[in-house]
């Protein structure tokens, strides 16, 4: 995974330093739904610590 | 036996083994789909008389009060409305109609429960800001941390420290981008340095968080229940993927039982009594010189992928227990344990296949795009679908 090339698009803070992956490397890095395998589940992907409490 | 309420959506492993796992041990145990309302759920409160009452009723729904022991907030989640056949001067209004009615309702269907956790702690207590400062009193060691949007004042932490990581107030990822095939952009924590910054103009766009980057010998994960612990250590160095944020490579993590010596774990009891929580999950960096450095606690984080990547520890069971015990001081489970997650996964697939069909699905608001003109984008306030006319699809899908 590398970082975006800051000279190329002015992006805001988060997104410039975001790494450039594939959804296939990550889904294999993530592990899947709850740390299952991927494979046994569709497309339901959450980093664990997703937290979405609404503000 | 306990009456359990699990606020969540349609997609949720951990609600849903919970649910079956309480079911299978004789509890009751009830999954609240809050997206449904108001298209596929109604609710109502009554006031006056000396008391008050409320009821919801839904699909695979009947709920009132006085009925349950516990609520288990897992994932309350907000209407969703049918914005498309909103004029499009309704749809604001008919939004803050919806979320002052629902915000009321979750303060009414806790009353006279146990909480996971209070819904009125929350909020505060999810605050970085807030846990930090809150840990460091305490008595836990945390990081140096600047937050800021100001550049110069990040530029000038930066420089002070030979190493630092920047993190957002929340993980975030974006698809749709050019140049790899199905390319995709992962923002979780991230070693920055001054020469990485982009423009200042661009800089103080976002609040950020930066932090000193420490030497780690391993991580803790620990899953507090009332005053029971589960503590997994990460071995988070073993591999480059992981070394930074082992969320980056959680798949290949390797875990296994840890402990917290005992005046952190005070500190952690300290800590959690402090923001008014039952249920909370730490993260730690042991350095290598032993010293266990806070970094914070997620008040409603994951927990199964620690039993399935090692499954001595129960952490199914811990947390039925828990919830079955509806003691906010709850200190650990009596029996051996008889609930584990390998037994209930595949039920649990099938509930969510089942619930995705017949309920509103419910998007987690982390995924974004690259596309310059964005594609209709799930977006937990403003997307619905009428169950009848649109397919629902899982939630939290890379777009």
């Amino acid at each position: 995974m590398k970082k975006k090339d800051q000279k190329t698009e002015r992006r805001i803070l988060g997104r410039h330093l975001a790494r450039e992956t594939t959804r296939a490397e990550l889904q294999k890095a993530l592990g899947g739904l709850c740390g299952c395998d991927p494979t046994k589940t569709q497309t339901m992907i959450v980093p664990p610590d997703d937290d979405p409490f609404p503000p | 036996m306990t009456r359990v309420l699990i606020s969540t959506f349609p997609q949720d492993i951990h609600a849903t083994e919970v649910a079956l796992a309480l079911r299978d041990l004789r509890h009751e145990a009830v999954l609240w789909y809050g997206a449904d309302f108001p298209t596929r759920q109604t609710a109502s409160i009554r006031l006056g008389g000396g008391g008050v009452r409320w009821e919801v009723r839904g699909e695979e729904l009947e709920i009132a009060s006085k009925s349950f022991d516990v609520v288990w907030f897992r994932r309350p989640s907000r209407p969703v409305l049918p914005e498309e056949d909103l004029h499009p001067g309704d749809r604001r209004m008919a939004r803050q109609e919806n979320e002052s009615f629902t915000t009321g309702l979750w303060h009414l269907v806790e009353r006279d429960t146990v909480q996971v956790n209070p819904i009125g702690n929350r909020k505060a207590a999810n605050s970085k800001a807030v846990q930090l400062e809150a840990a460091e009193a305490v008595g836990l060691a945390i990081p140096p941390t600047l937050m800021s949007n100001d550049p110069a004042r990040i530029r000038e932490f930066l420089a002070e420290h030979e190493a630092a990581i920047y993190k957002p107030f929340f993980p975030a990822h974006w698809s749709g981008g050019e140049g790899l095939e199905d390319p995709l952009a992962l923002l979780v924590t991230t070693e920055v340095t001054g020469d990485e910054l982009p423009d200042d103009d661009i800089v103080r766009l976002t609040p950020g968080i930066f932090q000193a980057r420490l030497p780690k010998a391993h991580e803790l994960r620990v899953t507090w229940m009332g005053r029971h612990a589960v503590t997994a250590r990460l071995h988070s160095q073993e591999s480059d993927l992981t070394r930074i944020d082992w969320r980056a490579g959680q798949g290949q993590l390797r875990v296994e039982p840890g402990e917290l010596p005992e005046g952190v774990a005070r500190s952690c009891q300290r800590l959690m009594d402090r923001l008014g929580l039952v249920f909370g999950c730490f993260d730690f960096i042991v350095t290598p010189e032993g010293e266990h450095v806070f970094l914070e606690v997620n008040t409603m984080g994951q927990f199964l992928w620690k039993e399935v990547a090692a499954p001595e520890l129960t952490l199914l069971d811990d947390f039925c227990a828990f919830l079955a015990s509806a003691r906010p001081d709850f200190e650990g489970p009596s029996a051996t344990p008889r609930v584990h997650h390998r037994d209930y996964e595949a039920a649990a697939l099938e509930v969510m296949e089942r619930a995705a069909e017949r309920h509103v699905p419910y998007y987690l608001s982390f995924a974004y795009s690259d596309l310059r003109q964005e594609p209709e984008a799930p977006d937990a306030d403003t997307r619905s679908s009428p169950p009848e006319e649109t397919p629902l699809r899982p939630v939290a899908k890379f777009e």
